[in-house]
Order: structure tokens, then sequence, then C-alpha cells
């Protein structure tokens, strides 16, 4: 045990020294902050005030807007738009409104607007994510108006009342929709790269080691299973930092953005889905990384390891080929095999979630499987793991790796 | 106290059967010095003494008894082929490698100061493994071999890339941990050091133990009817029991008849008023031993 505390003890300083490491980290986070703040910055437009801060646009994005009627169309607010809502009496007004923070913006609807359809949009900054779903209010208020009809308008307004129903039992979440699209597949995208990232530490790890014959000084202290069980805890743990600080930023981001630009529900990550991510990662890395070290006893150095990789990693990127059918049909068969199927559930059973309703016992049986999948992984890897392949520099052949797996019983 | 006990081990890879019945034992305070073609079974040998490797069959008994965890911090490792960080600091590496081998980090500072200074690099500490030379780097992997006190120490090509200022350094330290007590397995080419160093020898090759003994009674084993010569003059060739000489650099060669006896030989000359500045019985070097051995030829007549 204390000989394993040793080994995470010097795998966690040399990775946390390294550059590179460090650089892969924080850079994506630090690009994503610039890309937000680039993004806030073109968001500010070209109103006479200014603006003061980020927090004090977002706050009067949400707010209430104000109509100013000069056509003499709008003779009533429905009930349930009266906080949504401001009838204006003059241009001096909304413009007053608008400074204070008590309007997110106003219309004008010109006089002639039954001929025209001339509607003046006014408000207080430029936001290109947010203007379109702003319309809607003053298109439900001229439409209710326009419509003598208050049954017809209501109806007009809200068309059906869809109930959805499934043939076999589901939760009720379902969003569906190619508006869900960027989600799903970001999440995707993100715990690929965060578990191959994680997991070619362990290549990097051991193949250097043997390059640099440090292995062979290892070997007469350290046994191969100690090497093994010490460096999947100490680069998991980096792994598990990094995985941290990325899916961190990406909620703060969306958090941030989603007050800034008022992003619709789609667009927002429950923490729940984090935290299944954390364990779909932990899972996905124990896995990914055994692989890993069966593939490094076996390569005689990091360039031959860097080529025999895709061996390794091509069950983890045909998830990837199919990744439009996660926002459109999250609960299609093909997709439900890949979140339970252990070598793509890492990444698409938390992609799904985001996407859709899973039931229970699809997470349950995706973690289940993919216990078991690791614990063949480790033992067939613990036959590739011994001394003799650590110390030789046979170029790799895909079949003695393939070897491992199919005579461990 | 013995050491090494290794009893009849043999080890396959494949079809090639490396390393074929070696049986040797070491006490402590005596440097063996295991030598052998390349190919001989000599790393292999080493890596079942170290537990890297399990032998097929056959006993190997490390510090009174079977290699155990507990038994690896005792024993020290020099291999062949340099194994250090390239990456990390020159302090660092050999701290980590320390630490390894369960000494204190305080023990470590300690020892590291005194083996860096001894080994004149001090000034390098800081630095990264692989902006160091390939010599510093030899001083370093045997600082990584010694720093924790073994009492096996298994040395493989000791003085590979050392000038002969830090090949002293390196024999004064070899000699110094044999007197603390400390046992020595030596694998090395260089027959000179071999024969400067070590108590006796063991001789591999094709995974067997061909020779083994201390060195002067190989060198006896091997002795051959042969006599060199330094004299004032040229040596006359009719000396009884003399078959004929032959004139070398620095001296003559006086090749015996069968059953001639050197003393008989050294009274005739000196009867003769034939005034010597050497006479030496001729003995094989280790080279010549190990070539005579391995290529199954006669020493050259």
């Amino acid at each position: 045990m204390k000989k394993i505390l040793l080994i995470i003890r010097y795998e966690l300083s040399t990775i946390f020294s390294r550059k590179s490491y460090l650089r892969m980290v924080f850079m994506m986070p630090l690009i994503s902050f610039l890309v937000y703040a680039s993004a806030a910055l073109v968001n500010r437009g070209i109103a006479p005030e200014g603006v003061s801060s980020f927090v004090s646009t977002s706050s009067t994005a949400a707010g209430a807007q104000g109509v100013l009627d000069q056509s003499g169309i709008i003779r009533e607010i429905p009930t349930d738009m009266m906080d949504e809502v401001v009838l204006l009496d003059s241009q001096e007004k909304g413009q007053q409104m608008v400074s204070d923070g008590q309007l997110s913006a106003y219309y004008i609807i010109a006089p002639d607007y039954l001929e025209s359809g001339d509607i003046l949009f006014v408000q207080k900054d430029y936001n290109f994510l947010a203007t379109q779903s702003e319309a809607g209010a003053v298109r439900d208020l001229l439409s209710w108006n326009l419509f003598t009809d208050k049954q017809a308008a209501a109806r007009y307004l809200d068309p059906m009342e869809v109930d959805l129903q499934y043939t076999r039992p589901q939760t009720a979440r379902d969003f569906g929709g190619s508006q869900n699209f960027w989600l799903p597949y970001s999440l995707m995208m993100l715990f690929y790269l965060l578990i191959i990232g994680s997991s070619s530490l362990m290549l990097n790890s051991i193949t250097y080691e043997k390059q640099n014959r440090v292995i062979e000084i290892l070997l007469t202290s350290y046994s191969p299973m100690e090497m093994l069980v010490g460096k999947t805890i100490a680069l998991g743990l980096a792994g598990l930092f990094q995985t941290i600080v990325w899916t961190g930023t990406g909620y703060t981001l969306l958090t941030l953005a989603g007050r800034q630009f008022s992003l619709p529900e789609s667009f927002s990550l429950p923490p729940v889905i984090l935290l299944w991510g954390l364990v779909f990662f932990c899972l996905g890395y124990a896995l990914y990384s055994s692989l890993m070290a069966g593939l490094g006893a076996l390569v005689p150095n990091p360039k031959e390891g860097s080529q025999a990789t895709l061996v390794v990693i091509f069950p983890l990127i045909i998830p990837l080929f199919f990744s439009n059918l996660v926002s459109t049909a999250p609960n299609a068969p093909i997709f439900v095999f890949f979140s339970l199927f252990p070598l793509t559930s890492p990444i698409s059973m938390v992609s799904r979630m985001s996407a859709a309703a899973v039931p229970g016992w699809q997470i349950a049986l995706s973690i289940f499987l993919l216990l078991i999948a690791i614990v063949y992984t480790i033992r067939s890897v613990a036959r590739i793991f011994r001394a003799q392949a650590l110390l030789a520099g046979k170029p790799f052949k895909v079949l003695d790796f393939v070897r491992a797996f199919r005579l461990n019983g | 106290m013995q050491v090494v006990q290794v009893e009849n081990i043999t080890k396959s890879f494949g079809n090639l059967r490396a390393v074929d019945g070696i049986s040797f034992s070491l006490q402590s305070g005596e440097i063996l010095g295991l030598i052998g073609p390349n190919g001989a079974g000599k790393t292999t040998t080493i890596r079942m003494l170290l537990d890297i490797f399990k032998p097929d069959s056959g006993n190997v008994a490390v510090l009174g008894g079977p290699m155990d965890e507990s038994k690896k911090d005792l024993i020290g490792y020099l291999p062949e082929e340099r194994g250090l960080y390239q990456d990390i600091s020159l302090e660092k590496c050999l701290t980590y490698l320390a630490s390894i081998k369960g000494m204190s980090t305080t023990l470590i500072e300690e020892r590291l100061g005194f083996y860096l200074e001894r080994f004149d690099l001090t000034e390098y500490r800081k630095r990264k493994v692989k902006d160091l030379s390939k010599g510093m780097q030899q001083k370093a992997q045997i600082i990584a071999t010694f720093i924790h006190q073994p009492r096996l120490v298994i040395v493989d090509e000791p003085f590979s890339a050392l000038d002969p200022v830090n090949t002293q350094i390196v024999k004064d330290l070899l000699r110094e941990e044999k007197t603390r007590g400390t046992a020595i397995i030596m694998s090395t080419h260089q027959m000179n050091q071999a024969e400067e160093l070590c108590d006796r020898i063991l001789l591999v090759n094709k995974g067997k133990v061909m020779l083994s003994g201390p060195i002067d009674q190989l060198r006896r084993q091997f002795a051959r009817p042969e006599i060199l010569i330094k004299s004032s003059a040229p040596l006359p060739q009719d000396i009884p029991g003399v078959d004929r000489i032959q004139t070398e650099n620095h001296h003559q060669r006086a090749f015996l008849e069968q059953g001639a006896s050197p003393q008989d030989v050294l009274s005739e000359m000196v009867r003769r008023g034939i005034i010597l500045e050497q006479f030496e019985i001729a003995q094989p070097t280790l080279d010549e031993i190990f070539i005579q051995v391995v290529t199954g030829s006669g020493l050259d007549a």
C-alpha cells in the first residue's frame, strides 16, 4: 500500500508540474471564457447610455416589454400577459422606462400597421440571441386584439394541447427537436475528450518509462500490479480534476450566458447530469485506462503507442457518427444500445440523459455492465502487464493485444 | 553470511532457453564477476535474482530466503542501460528513486548531498536529467544504486561512459561497499576491471555456467608452459627444456618443452651467467581465458 501511495504521489506531482497537462486543463476553459466575454462585448450594442455590466443587462433582458400603439389596434391586454407587457402613451415614456430598467425593450406599432406590418423594436443593447424570442410577446398581443372572437384568438395562440404517450413506460421529460442538438452533442464530445485524454495519460506514462528504461529500476521495487493500480488512481485523479474544471466551466458559462442572452431551457445544463457525468467519467476512465495500460505494456515506445491507440479508442468513436440521433431520437434502439454497451456507454449515456429522460433501470444496467467490463478488462490486462512484456522492445501486434482478452476465462 | 544462493535455475522464452541450470552463491563482502558474451543469459539471471522474472525451475534465495517485498529495499541495481526520468530535475529523480527503496525524506536529503558532492554533481542537482552528459547520468544512476546502502548490489557495466577519474571513484566506492560487507555482483565485459575488483568469476555462455572460481585459481588452471623473460641480451636458443624463444615488444617469451620445469630453466640461465631483469611464469589474462572458454579454442601459442 505504501508503495502504491508513493507511485500516486510521484505521478501526481509530475503531472501537475507538466506544462502540457496544465495547458490542456486550463486552455479550453480560458478560451471558452474569452469567447463568452467577446460575445458579451458584442452584445453591449450601441445604446446611447451604454451598459454598466453583464448583470445589469441580463436583469433587464428578462423584464417586461412596452408597447406604444400608434395604430389603435391594441384595445386590451390579456390577463395572463399583464406582467409581460406595459402599454405606453409616448416614446419618451418608453425611453425613460428602458433607461430606468423597468422595461427590457419597447415596440412602436406604426399607424399604418395593418397595411405595412411595420413595427419598430427599441432595446437598450444589441442582443443577437434574445431578439427573436422577445418578439413573441407583441406578436401574441397583436393576434389577441386582431381577432374579434376571443376563443378563436386563444386557440390561434395556443393551437394544440399535446399529450405525450409512450407505448412503453417512460418518464416525462423528452425535449426532442433539432434546437436541442447542441447540449447532448457537446456533452458527448466533452466526455469523449475527457476519457480519451485521461486514459492516454496512462499510455504515455507507461511508454515513457519503457523508453527511458526506468521501468526496469521500478520493477526491482514495485510489482507490475502495484504500478498498474498506482498509476490508475493517480492519473484518474488528474483526469477527474480536468473533468471538474471543464464541466464546471461549462456549467458556469451556461449559467452566465443564460442570463446574458436569455437562452431557452434547452440550453440549460441540469446539475444532476453533471453528477452522472462524473460517475460515467470515472467508470469510462477505469475501462479505457486499463485498455491503455495493456497497450502500453505491449508497445515499445510512445510513438508506436500513439499509432496503436486507434485500436483502443475506436469503439468510443462510433457513437460520434450517430450523434445527430441523440437529439432527434435519443431513445432510438441504436442509441439505447450505445448507452448500455460498456465500450460506448461512458459518452453515450450522459449525452442521452441530457436529451431525454432515461429510465432508471437503463442507467443501472449501464453502470452494472460497465463494472463487469472493467473487472474483465483489468483481469485481461493483468495477463499482459507483466515484467516480460514491460521490458521487451518488440513491435506492437494487434493480435497479441486481442489474445489477452480471448484467453481470459 | 551467505547473501545469495542460486540453485539450478532455468528460464525459457518460447523456444529459447535463456538460462539452463545456473547455480552459484555469494557471501557478504564478496564481489562476484558475472561475465559472458552477449546473449549468454547474464541479464536474465540478474532479473531472476531481482524477482523481476520467476525462474521456470530451481531456487533463488536472497538474504536468507526467498525474495519478498521487504528484501527489495535491501538491494541496489544498476542496469546496463541507464534508467532515469529524463524530463525532471536530477534531484527530483534521485529523490524518487531513493524513496521507492524506503528511505525517509530527511535521510534522502542527507545522503543525496553527500553522494552528489562525491560524484561532483552538486551544481547539476536542479538540472533536468536529459541535459546531463552520459557520464553524469551514469554517475547519477550509480548514486541511485547505492544511496540506500543496500546489502546486495548488482551492477551491470558500472564503468560505462565514465572517464578514468570517475572510473576510479566508482572503483573506490565498490571497494568501500565490499569492506562494509555488501555483497556485489558485477556484470561486465571489461575483463581488466573484473580482474582488478572481483574475488570470484562466474563465466556463463548459452545459459550455462562454463567456469567459476577465484581468479588466481582460474589463472593457474589455465596457466601455460611459458615464461616471460627480460634480459640485457638475447637469450641463447639451446637452453635445456626450452622448445623455442619468441621476441615480443618488451620481453622474450620462452615456450617450454612438455614436462620441463621453469625452476630448472631459471637455474640453467643463472648458471650460464645470463643477467635477468624479469622472470615470470606466464599466466593467462581473464580476456584470454574468456576467449578460450567461449570459443572453445586453445590459447595463442
